[in-house]
């Protein structure tokens, strides 16, 4: 009895032993969910008429006009069986619906039925475990067939050393990629071998921050003036503060996200770090002159007078929503597509009144305009690669599958979602949402996967459905709110882009690791000297006389992106006339 | 009279003796498996240590660059700071985390009340059983300046304003410390609480009948009796002494406590797989086994010549 019953133990340990060396292809995780999909057939042609993206070139803008009188074409060829594939995708930190698998979700099996692919994995880490997901795979060897992600520089590097698959000749082949990129962003995309390792997504340039002024606020506060310079910020952040002495009229993630407030105004692009200045022609340490001690003045009179957030240094992501949505917050800094994504949650939260319109940055006085603006994106910021092991196949599925993201098809599904279901086109040929499954169907995240961002017409779209699913507002004042919504916006958008060329800081490659050592060094060091003379730990003129010193010290890795810089806008003729 | 002989018990042979422990085998089995896979396997792999490792390139085929690695860490004064940083935490819960489950486990064995004894066992146990992420959150609201208990009772009670720990330097060390001793105590106690199930009750019959008391027959008895289990868990705590764990540090800290909080975990995790220089953190990780195979040993060897016993 003790015998056998010692065998069984045994057998049942060894057995929980290799239950975690298995293949991960077996895992059941929400994210990765490995389904058997069935072979659907192949899409109807669709007889609506294409859109234009509004979201690439101008040349090609024009050339999407045109499109919008042709009927849609097959977005890939067919082939019998559809082709097994694993995937990795970047999402943006979306809201998904819980709970929500990737790969059953009704957009993906269309889009691989369109590519005629079957996804057999598709990982689709959460935002802020994307990095360490992707990295460990990567070291541990294990690469899936089709990639989307971020950090052009690290997959560029991937690419050299051989894990994805050569994909020069498929941009030139390939009759829906070869009109989107432009001579220079083939150059770009070529690696010290000459070959092209990995697809830059196509750049958007829609998608960008602005700060978000809960406007019913400004009215319960009894705030009429106007949001224009810092000082009209200031008193309009002292009202609500006077109004609901318990409001968080301002918060952020530490000093790393949503932080943009305390130092664009002044003309400085961060806290810590470089950015390229245009206004300079230079590529500068942002500790570099005087800005950014009038940054960390303002900084430190919203921390004393709990303008705000007291407890910013701690919070995540989610104390940062639920404080927005609670707490009275007047000022959200944020993407475009996040805002969207927002406004159905505080409407949701119960806020019906509450109206979020965007605002540029302040620019204070004497600081220079450069800091906030930036260049038209080069590309998307996002890279596709494809496993240098996959065979002929499954590398023809994979470019199958970007040609069928990048499709006009797929644009207007991504976009809008389906026909008589999620929208219907109105006799102006606009597509209006359809509720309830428009408003279910707003998390759409393929549109990011073939473009990073998002785009114009997609979040006027969802930012129509958000208002418009907003049972608390008249029709009246939905009209009005979406239209000041997204007149706002275009207006910011006109501004905001200035007439740079494109930023010479897109075109460097992966610096070496020493200098990113420094970098990182260097971010730690002064996010941690901002924080602490913020708060009152140190002051002002300990500050000061440190400051030199850092610019100082990290002065090799200024001068390493100077020489870069210099290289690159000697390549490709870049010249800054603004 | 004749004197008894002396019996003689001839050894069995080994094939038999095998048969009749394979039940022990296969239990063990697993273990050793384990061991095997997970500790011994991957030594191969400290070789990327002294590579330029690449993924791709594999190992044998990554570019050998000597003890590059090592001098870049060695002579880098982050790698020192949080050195310096992991070495003072770890000083810290070496002083008050390890006597505080002995502390606990002798005042449980002075509690008469078996019902009583058993639930505050359960409630200690039971943040051991908490991710870090839970407790790290507890931690954050315990202490949050505006909404937090300890602010609260100070505010109230002693009319101090608000502090915000977390950013503060001079604290920071001491949550850290305080969190991982609540969270563990509990649990580390269980192997003293079995050790003193284990020591003969005569003997504390025997020591109250010679006018022993209460603390008399502690320092007496239950110590002593406790000595081994006490050397062994010192001297493998001694062994990850520039050792920390990860979660709870990159959990609590921020960018104003960097100087005091950043520790070889949450820094090699940035290098390694944030910036993925494997290579590196490779050499980081190959120091600190070394470091702590020298610590381990040298507590080995300080208690068998102070107490007389050692783990080997």
């Amino acid at each position: 009895m003790k015998r056998s019953l010692a065998i069984v133990l045994a057998l049942l340990m060894l057995l929980g032993l290799f239950a975690g060396c298995s293949s991960n292809k077996g895992s059941s995780d929400a994210a990765e969910t490995k389904t058997e999909t069935k072979t659907e057939e192949k899409k109807e042609e669709t007889k609506k008429e294409s859109v234009s993206s509004g979201a690439k070139k101008e040349d090609q803008a024009k050339k999407e006009e045109t499109k919008k009188e042709e009927k849609k074409e097959e977005a890939a060829p067919v082939v019998d069986a559809p082709t097994k594939i694993t995937a990795f995708m970047q999402e943006a930190g979306q809201t998904f619906p819980d709970p929500f698998s990737h790969i059953d979700d009704w957009l993906t099996k269309e889009i691989a039925a369109i590519a005629n692919i079957e996804f057999t994995e598709l990982i689709v880490p959460a935002y802020t475990d994307t990095e360490t997901k992707f990295n460990l795979m990567m070291a541990g060897g294990d690469i899936p067939d089709y990639i989307h992600r971020a950090h052009r520089p690290d997959m560029r590097r991937y690419g050299e050393e051989g894990a994805f698959a050569d994909i020069t000749d498929i941009i030139r082949s390939s009759d829906i990629l070869s009109p989107l990129y432009t001579d220079v962003q083939i150059s770009v995309m070529k690696d010290s071998s000459g070959a092209i390792h990995v697809l830059d997504t196509l750049p958007i340039n829609d998608d960008y921050s602005a700060l978000f002024v809960r406007e019913d606020l400004l009215e319960k506060a009894g705030y009429t003036g106007d949001l224009v310079t810092v000082d009209d910020y200031l008193a309009a952040m002292r009202a609500v503060k006077a109004w609901d002495p318990n409001a968080i009229v301002y918060t952020c993630r530490a000093l790393a996200y949503q932080q943009w407030f305390l130092t664009q105004p002044f003309n400085v692009a961060n806290t810590c770090g470089w950015a390229w200045y245009p206004e300079r022609d230079a590529y500068c340490n942002n500790w570099e002159g005087d800005n950014i001690v009038k940054s960390l003045e303002f900084a430190r009179t919203l921390y004393k007078e709990k303008l705000i957030d007291p407890e910013f240094m701690t919070n995540n992501g989610d104390d940062v929503n639920q404080k927005r949505l609670k707490e009275n917050c007047l000022i959200w800094a944020q993407n475009r597509g996040g805002i969207v994504a927002r406004m159905e949650m505080i409407a949701a939260d119960g806020q019906s009144d509450a109206r979020m319109i965007p605002h540029p940055m302040p620019i204070a006085e004497g600081v220079g305009i450069d800091a906030y603006r930036t260049s038209p994106n080069l590309y998307g910021g996002h890279c596709i690669a494809f496993n240098a092991k996959c065979d002929q196949e499954k590398f023809d599925a994979c470019v199958r599958l970007v040609e069928t993201l990048l499709s006009d098809e797929v644009y207007i599904l991504t976009c809008y979602g389906r026909e008589g279901v999620e929208f219907e086109w109105n006799s102006a040929g606009n597509p209006t949402p359809l509720f309830p499954a428009a408003k279910e169907a707003t998390y759409k995240s393929w549109l990011g996967y073939a473009y990073t961002y998002n785009t114009a017409e997609n979040m006027n779209f969802n930012s129509t459905i958000a208002i418009y699913a907003n049972a608390g507002l008249s029709d009246d004042e939905k009209a009005a709110y979406a239209d000041k919504f997204v007149t706002a916006f275009d207006k910011i958008q006109d501004e905001y882009l200035c007439s740079l060329d494109y930023s010479p800081t897109i075109f460097l490659e992966a610096a070496p690791d020493e200098i990113n050592n420094m970098v990182a060094e260097c971010n730690e060091y002064q996010m941690s000297m901002y924080a602490k003379c913020m708060l009152g730990e140190i002051s002002l003129e300990d500050f000061v006389a440190q400051k030199d010193e850092t610019v100082a010290k990290y002065q090799a890795v200024t001068d390493y992106y100077k020489e870069k810089i210099d290289e690159v806008k000697a390549k490709y003729d870049l010249t800054y006339s603004k | 009279m004749q004197a008894a002989s002396p019996r003689t018990t001839q050894k069995k042979p080994l094939s038999v003796r095998f048969k009749k422990s394979i039940p022990y085998y296969l239990l063990l089995l697993p273990g050793m498996l384990l061991l095997f896979l997970f500790n011994y396997m991957p030594i191969g792999g400290i070789v990327i240590a002294f590579k330029d490792f690449s993924p791709f390139k594999g190992i044998w085929g990554s570019p050998w660059v000597g003890l590059k690695h090592f001098i870049y860490f060695l002579t880098n004064e982050s790698f020192w700071r949080v050195m310096r940083n992991t070495i003072i935490i770890n000083f810290y819960q070496l002083i008050f985390g390890f006597p505080f489950p002995i502390f606990f486990a002798l005042m449980l064995n002075e509690i008469a009340s078996n019902r009583f004894k058993k639930a505050i066992q359960t409630i200690s146990y039971l943040p051991h059983f908490l991710s870090w992420v839970v407790v790290a959150s507890l931690v954050t609201n315990v202490l949050s300046p505006s909404e937090g208990i300890v602010n609260g009772v100070l505010e109230r009670v002693f009319g101090i304003e608000p502090i915000y720990f977390l950013t503060k330097t001079e604290y920071f060390r001491g949550i850290i410390v305080v969190s991982a001793i609540w969270k563990n105590f509990g649990m580390n106690s269980v192997y003293y609480i079995a050790s003193l199930a284990g020591i003969d009750t005569e003997l504390y019959e025997a020591a109250a009948i010679d006018g022993a008391g209460r603390l008399r027959q502690t320092w007496h008895i239950t110590l002593p009796g406790l000595r081994n289990i006490i050397v062994v868990l010192l001297v493998l705590q001694m062994g990850s002494m520039i050792t920390i764990g990860f979660e709870q540090i990159f959990l609590l800290y921020n960018s104003m406590v960097y100087d005091v909080g950043d520790v070889i975990s949450t820094y090699t995790y940035r290098l390694g797989i944030v910036n993925t220089q494997f290579s590196l953190t490779s050499a980081i990780g190959v120091t600190q086994s070394v470091v702590n195979f020298i610590l381990v040993y040298s507590a080995n060897r300080i208690s068998r010549a102070l107490a007389g016993w050692s783990l080997w």
